[in-house]
């Protein structure tokens, strides 16, 4: 006993002091991190890889974290001068770090980026907005014809019939009186159900307004939402959803599971919410009703006269960037063959391969240059997986999830029932939809000048939104509530925000 | 003592007050309140992922569907990381344990030259520590980065532990020391064949502290790994139970297109929280008597 034991720690101490070695290599080998979804697992086995790999003549090395705790390993990274060569995170968080002492300055080596260089040129003035000081840090991530999702009204269609109702409601007031409707046709329904609170960004944004700063088409500037009329107006009439039980009455504790468990059982028949959700729910009502149907409409006038709803950035309609982006860090040792991996990715050949996958093994493109994919493989997917598209893309390491820089999303379509694209195709061809801000990047400097005031901001927002549509603080106290915002700094948040804005057009 | 007992200890019988029945009934009520929603994870995961969508399951299962625990079995990931944290809790707890003892030791003699200031000291450090960074550079200067070690070492003695092993050794009567120095045994030997087997109940309690830390760490596994292949059974809980969440705020759901393979994400997620609390549900039983006897020391001896 006393030997083994002894031996025992000799061998762990041993082993503990035993560095590792890693054989010397001529080929440049980069490490890359990023976050990791549930549905899809990193994993050198991906074909995708290995051909990047085999193309370029590199080894990759891929690092991956729950992106609950990304942000935290990411900090200590850099905190430690220990970042991978490649990282992946979102614009606005990197825009923290010092972007000028962290990571690699793009514009300065433009000419070994041909690719990138002609990716940013075609969205010449949207990519204003992630330039700091007019220099580009990151590679952004760009979706191209992807199915467009984002937040929509969408109500019960048997519903609407069996109140008599023969067209859909075409502005806010309608929307009202046909909640109305479905409560007097059903007493014991909550018509309209939400995920909790976010229901004052995703409809207030359609109703003409918005819970944060964000970019106001009708004004062509950003605005501190909360603090305007318009805001009022929209807590008027969350107030009375809410006092005339058209809304849930514990909306703000709600979660995603008790609004699925409402819109699914029968309880809920209205949602104003990330439509793509729309066919996890039509499959459980139709199961026990196929007349049980949520569909979606038109977007809704709002009482400022306008009409509009919000694409989430990035899903491919009027801006292709998403809020996903890649830097070099500084201390890469290979930077030659990290810029070449990059850029690969934003050329065509790149594109189709972290779209796709391998020509001829995962899709074949047609004369006419259509794309056909292995239709097979998808069948098996759809028949077995639980997430079918994610699945798929696992398997060959391709789309949004994977290391890819610039890539299509049309292969979602083929995951999709005819019920599905008839609703992504009904959103595609509304013309109100917009994506709902516009795209800024703040300075490290500014960004701190602001998260304080933010943060105050937005507790407050948070706290008395919830007191205005309950009732237990009076909507005349409005005007109160504005003067503490003001007081917490809401004009100086509009300030820097604006003059970013501005300094991001005129370069 | 029951009823039972103290009528055949020939005792006057107790009349059960109207507290007793009070107090029963409050018991009962914690013991569901903390039963309940490990029973409510098991129902749920083998329930019908319709049924569960609907919001149907509460009391008890409704059909019968073992999808989720296939996908979770079926994913090599998770398998891996399962393994990944068996392997890091035995190892981790042999070394904890290991380690403890050997520190706690020489602290509970009385002839250990310095012992206040040693002592001191080790008390230090659960008051002041160097921080998330300074450990990292540590483990990565010492060539620990990316291997078992970095799990398993760092915290090898935990102070807290190691001060109550300290006091069950200083319990173990002098005389016994004495008697073996008499007879010729060592400091080493007099650890080993009379401290050791004199002090089981400690290392049991012990043994199920440092177990169940190990099997819920995931910080130093998140620091200091970055081999996606030696993550253990936590991370990979995290990503799929709170990033699936997440993740679904503002992109798109890519959705089951058929029923048959509807699994709601709550029923994957408890099957995963099921599989991941066994084992500790299994330990616990066979530990709990040491564990019991563990909590009384420190406390007035008769």
């Amino acid at each position: 006993m006393r030997r083994t034991v002894s031996l025992l720690l000799v061998l762990a101490l041993l082993l503990a002091v035993c560095p590792v070695y890693g054989l010397a290599d001529d080929v440049p080998v980069l490490t890359i991190e990023r976050t990791e979804h549930a549905s899809f697992t990193y994993s050198l086995t991906q074909p995708v890889i290995a051909e990047l790999e085999k193309r370029l003549g590199i080894k990759i090395e891929l690092q991956a974290y729950p992106s609950s705790d990304y942000n935290t390993k990411l900090k200590l990274q850099l905190a430690t001068d220990d970042l991978p060569d490649i990282a992946f995170s979102t614009y606005k968080t990197l825009a923290e770090y010092v972007p000028e002492d962290m990571f690699i300055n793009l514009s300065e080596y433009m000419d070994q980026l041909p690719n990138y260089a002609e990716t940013l040129k075609r969205f010449d003035s949207l990519t204003n907005a992630f330039r700091i000081d007019g220099d580009m840090y990151w590679f952004i991530m760009t979706a191209e014809n992807a199915p467009a999702y984002g937040n929509f009204p969408m109500v019960r269609e048997d519903i609407v019939k069996a109140i008599g109702w023969d067209h859909m409601p075409d502005n806010f007031e309608e929307l009202y009186e046909m909640l109305k409707a479905i409560k007097a046709y059903d007493p014991n329904c909550i018509p309209m159900s939400t995920r909790g609170t976010d229901v004052l960004w995703r409809m207030g944004y359609s109703f003409g307004t918005y819970n944060n700063i964000y970019f106001e088409p009708d004004e062509g500037r950003y605005v501190y939402g909360p603090a305007t009329e318009r805001y009022r107006k929209f807590m008027e009439y969350m107030n009375r959803l809410y006092t005339e039980g058209l809304l849930d009455p514990d909306f703000a504790s709600s979660n995603k599971s008790i609004w699925m468990e409402n819109l699914t059982s029968g309880k809920s028949y209205f949602l104003f919410e990330n439509g793509s959700f729309a066919t996890d729910i039509n499959l459980v009502t139709r199961a026990a009703n196929p007349e049980a149907r949520f569909v979606p409409m038109k977007t809704l006038e709002n009482y400022f006269g306008t009409r509009r709803a919000m694409f989430f950035e990035g899903s491919g309609v009027i801006s292709p960037f998403r809020n996903d982006v890649w830097v070099i860090s500084k201390t890469c040792k290979n930077l030659d063959a990290a810029l070449k991996l990059m850029d690969y990715l934003y050329s065509e050949e790149g594109a189709r391969l972290c779209s796709y996958g391998i020509e001829g093994e995962n899709y074949t493109v047609a004369e006419d240059g259509s794309i056909t994919f292995d239709q097979e493989k998808i069948d098996w997917y759809l028949k077995n997986a639980n997430d079918p598209y994610r699945e798929y893309c696992n398997e060959i390491g391709v789309g949004c999830l994977a290391f890819a820089g610039r890539f299509y999303d049309d292969a979602w379509y083929e995951f999709m029932d005819q019920d599905s694209r008839d609703m992504y195709a009904f959103w595609l061809a509304d013309e109100n939809i917009t994506p709902y801000s516009y795209n800024l990047c703040l300075s490290a400097e500014d960004t701190a000048a602001v998260a304080d005031l933010m943060n105050a901001c937005s507790t407050l927002v948070s706290t008395e939104s919830l007191k205005f549509i309950m009732g237990t603080r009076s909507l005349d106290e409005f005007d109160s509530f504005v003067a503490e915002l003001k007081n917490l700094g809401a004009e100086t948040i509009e300030e820097v925000y604006n003059k970013a804005y501005e300094a991001s057009l005129s370069k | 003592m029951s009823i039972q007992h103290r009528r055949t200890a020939g005792k006057p019988y107790l009349k059960r007050t109207w507290f007793d029945y009070i107090n029963d009934l409050l018991m009962l009520l914690i013991v569901l309140l903390t039963v309940y929603p490990l029973y409510y994870c098991a129902i749920v995961s083998v329930s019908d992922g319709m049924a569960v969508t609907r919001g149907e399951v509460i009391w008890k299962t409704i059909g019968f569907d073992l999808t989720a625990y296939k996908v979770v079995f079926g994913n090599d990931q998770i398998l891996r990381a399962y393994l990944n944290t068996i392997i890091y809790t035995s190892l981790g707890t042999g070394i904890n344990l290991c380690m403890t003892a050997l520190c706690a030791y020489p602290l509970s003699r009385p002839r250990l030259h310095g012992r206040r200031i040693l002592n001191f000291l080790i008390m230090l450090t659960m008051f002041i520590n160097g921080g998330m960074i300074p450990m990292y550079l540590q483990v990565k200067t010492l060539g620990l980065l990316d291997t078992v070690w970095s799990i398993v070492l760092p915290g090898a003695i935990s102070t807290y532990n190691m001060i109550i092993m300290r006091t069950f050794f200083s319990s173990i009567p002098d005389e016994l020391h004495e008697a073996a120095e008499i007879d010729g045994a060592s400091h080493f030997r007099i650890f080993m064949t009379i401290v050791i087997p004199l002090s089981q109940t400690i290392i049991a309690t012990l043994t199920l502290f440092y177990a169940v830390g190990h099997w819920n760490a995931y910080l130093s596994a998140l620091l200091y790994l970055t081999d996606s292949r030696k993550m253990p059974l936590q991370m990979v809980i995290r990503k799929m139970v709170i990033d699936s969440d997440i993740a679904s705020m503002t992109t798109g759901n890519a959705s089951s297109a058929s029923t048959e393979t509807l699994i709601t994400e709550s029923k994957l997620k408890y099957a995963i929280v099921m599989i991941s609390v066994l084992p500790m549900i299994i330990v616990y039983p066979f530990l709990q008597k040491y564990f019991v006897s563990g909590v009384m020391i420190g406390s007035v001896k008769g």
